[in-house]
């Protein structure tokens, strides 16, 4: 059952990619299922940026991980170019992993300690195919050159960088098998502040420069806000709204969104937004509230929220949110 | 690459940490510098050993099975410089012997008139290096045919103890490196397979726990039994019993490794499975199993030098330390040196080695290195 892009018509409409109901209960300790990723659907049209955000915890890695099967959906579908990467054989699915690339969070542990450089960079080279000698030294050099780094830098160690340096050789890594589809998680949450906006710059110019699709993992509103598209919130591995982003900046629906806008810092002193403080912690995936998960600590939750999921509405255009409330506090 | 580099001291590093919080700067200075020391002359040690051992040929004055029959149970001597008062430079004294009436044993006295000097590069008996050329310079002997220079006296057939000792090195530190070699081969493939498919990790870490709940010599008593007695079979029973210590080092290590982004990154540019235990994990687990490998090579040691004690190891004929210390059992009492010298060279051998172990350990731990 393996079919190939090439057999589908190419829609300019059709996205890149389209998640539908992604699954994934991790077996914890004592037998106990963590529900990490659960029902989660979304899709990201060729050449755009999704952000996915989140408090810490929400499932978006391993969302992000289970989309590329870097592990395994308990279920769902990632349909990517039109093939479901789900339902392919691990043997299938290695012609393609060149199209599918991701950036990590950790700059320290994304890079093996005992490789070079150009090693590092020679892997990704070889994945596709890329023969060996003075064009490989030219391409790696390229590729350096290309992240804003030098070409001098390819006989050097892990070590000898900063956590700003090596988030982008793992870009370069990422980006030498020339990929469809990146997902970046949260790149530059590890790093100093300094070098974040550089980071965040050099994704941005290069998602462009070379048409990349693009989802962006981050805990940090206003980042996705500069930077992509579209968003999509999660919260205790569920969707809780997603949509363009400007649309849902400026109008929020769901409660979580509103609370976590709320408590972003705000770029810019003149905007006051609504206070709602976020109280308490995030319950745990091993035992998620029933109902709308989200409803432990909703200011707006009723009796009502406990019985059942809400369903996810589109409220707009391509804006949907899962909350059964959503209606009512819209228009009070 | 301080970062990634996987700690697997479990249990000795507790105690050594806690130590190591509450000594004062000065003690800290001291034990680093002490302990590197002692690795440092562990190591030189070793290779001079390792040296001596290979080169046995010509560093022995004699060959390990040539028999002196009238030269039997003779005591080791001491080196002298001066004779009568006399600066000579280095030499032996040789020998008298004499038949007691009554017990009927050869006494040994030293004569002090046969000053025999030591000579250096001496044409002695000759010998072939390994079918690699012949020579029959040796690195020191004496001239006087009828005597002989022993420094650590002879055993029963009056052959050479320092040559046998020399001798015995070889084949003691070859089964040492064999079985290391062999131990890592089967350690490393099982603590790759258990640590890094979860699927494997059950019956092979169960597979693991029971060889390590046998004792070392009993399992390895146990193995060559059922192999047959030869070399060979000493060298693989060996590997097989400390193949388990290696496989665990590997599997704690693994188990971290497997869980890191560079495992992910090259799943996620489908390098093989193979490709990336080898290039990614194993290359990250050389520093925990070079300290393994060290302790594994003295108890190897000390495993052969037991079984040919015991009479199950490599063949008595071939020369080691073990069975040097075998013969020397029955003339404890009256030549003691027979068995003390294989005996010391065992003790000596595995101390360095497990000072070495423990200095790479400290060294190539950047948590401990940085404690310190
Ligand atoms: N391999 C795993 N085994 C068990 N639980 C896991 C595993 N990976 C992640 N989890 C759990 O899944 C939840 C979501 O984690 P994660 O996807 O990392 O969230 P985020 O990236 O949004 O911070 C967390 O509660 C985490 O503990
Ligand atoms: S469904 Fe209820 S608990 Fe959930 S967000 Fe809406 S109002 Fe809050
Ligand atoms: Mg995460």
């Amino acid at each position: 059952m393996i079919e190939t892009s090439t057999a589908k018509p190419q829609n300019g409409e059709a996205p890149l990619v389209a998640v539908e109901g992604l699954t994934k209960r991790f077996v914890g300790r004592g037998g106990r299922t963590v529900h990490a990723v659960e029902d989660v659907s979304f899709s990201i049209r060729r050449g755009t940026t999704v952000g996915l955000v989140g408090e810490s915890g929400s499932g978006k890695t391993t969302a992000g991980r289970a989309i590329l099967r870097l592990i395994e959906p308990t279920s769902g579908k990632a349909v990517f170019d039109g093939v479901d990467l789900c339902s392919l054989s691990e043997r299938a699915l290695r012609a393609y992993r060149q199209r599918l690339q991701i950036i990590f969070q950790d700059p320290f542990s994304s890079l093996n300690p005992r490789m070079r450089i150009d090693a590092i960079i020679g892997e990704a080279l070889d994945a596709r195919g890329f023969p060996r000698g003075v064009k490989r030294r030219e391409r790696v050099a390229e590729l350096l050159t290309l992240v804003g780094l030098s070409p001098d830098h390819a006989r050097r160690f892990p070590h000898e960088f900063s956590g700003g340096q090596r988030q982008r050789i793992g870009i370069a890594r990422a980006l030498a098998v020339e990929p469809d589809f990146v997902v970046a998680d949260e790149p530059v949450s590890a790093l100093d502040v300094s070098v974040q906006a550089q980071v965040l710059n050099l994704l941005n110019d290069l998602q462009k420069r070379l048409g990349l699709t693009l989802l962006f993992i981050s805990h940090d509103l206003s980042v996705v806000e500069y930077l992509c598209d579209e968003v999509v919130v999660m919260y205790l591995g569920r969707v809780m709204e997603r949509g363009p982003s400007r649309r849902v900046y400026a109008n929020p629906r769901h409660p979580y969104t509103k609370a976590l806008l709320a408590t972003a810092p705000v770029p810019d002193p003149t905007v006051e937004r609504n206070r709602v403080p976020l109280a308490g912690d995030i319950p745990s995936p091993l035992d998620p509230p029933s109902g709308c998960v989200f409803r432990t600590r909703c200011p707006h939750a009723i009796p009502a929220c406990a019985e059942a999921v809400p369903e996810t509405v589109t409220v707009e255009r391509d804006h949907a949110v899962a909350c059964i409330r959503q209606d009512e506090l819209e228009t009070a | 690459m301080t970062d990634q580099t996987i700690n697997t001291t479990a249990a000795p590093a507790k105690d050594r940490k806690e130590d190591l919080y509450t000594a004062t700067p000065a003690q800290l200075i001291w034990r680093r510098f002490t302990k590197h020391i002692l690795a440092v002359v562990s190591l030189w040690f070793l290779v001079i050993l390792a040296l001596c051992a290979l080169f046995a040929d010509m560093v022995a004055p004699y060959a390990p099975f040539e028999v002196q029959r009238l030269r039997t149970l003779a005591p080791p001597t001491g080196i002298h410089l001066f004779h009568e008062g006399r600066f000579v430079g280095p030499f032996v004294y040789g020998l008298s012997r004499e038949r007691d009436a009554e017990t009927a044993r050869v006494l040994y006295e030293t004569d002090p008139e046969a000053v025999l000097p030591i000579r250096l590069f001496h044409q002695g008996d000759d010998y072939d290096f390994f079918g690699l050329f012949q020579s029959n310079i040796h690195l020191f002997g004496v001239d006087d045919r009828r005597q002989q220079i022993n420094l650590l006296g002879t055993d029963d057939l009056g052959r050479d103890i320092f040559s046998r000792v020399l001798y015995s090195g070889r084949t003691s530190l070859t089964v040492g490196f064999l079985v290391v070699g062999v131990a890592s081969l089967i350690g490393i493939f099982l603590g790759l397979i258990a640590g890094f498919f979860r699927r494997a990790d059950g019956p092979v870490s169960r597979l693991i726990d029971a060889m390590m709940a046998f004792p070392d010599i009993l399992l390895a008593i146990a193995l060559v039994a059922a192999l047959g007695p030869s070399a060979a079979n000493v060298v693989l029973a060996l590997g097989i019993v400390y193949a388990p210590r290696l496989a665990r080092v590997v599997r704690a290590s693994t188990l971290v490794i497997r869980e890191l982004p560079y495992v992910e990154a090259a799943r996620a540019l489908a390098v093989p499975t193979p490709v990336i235990l080898v290039r990614h994990v194993l290359r990250n687990v050389t520093s925990p199993l070079l300290v393994q490998a060290t302790f594994i090579f003295a108890q190897a040691i000390l495993a052969e030098a037991g079984l040919s004690f015991l009479g199950v190891g490599i063949s008595p004929d071939i020369p080691t330390w073990g069975t040097m210390i075998s013969i020397g059992r029955q003339f404890m009492s009256t030549a003691e040196w027979i068995m003390l010298f294989p005996g010391l060279a065992i003790v000596i051998t595995v101390l360095a080695l497990q000072l070495l172990g423990d200095g790479l350990r400290d060294l190539l731990d950047p948590r401990l290195a940085k404690d310190i």
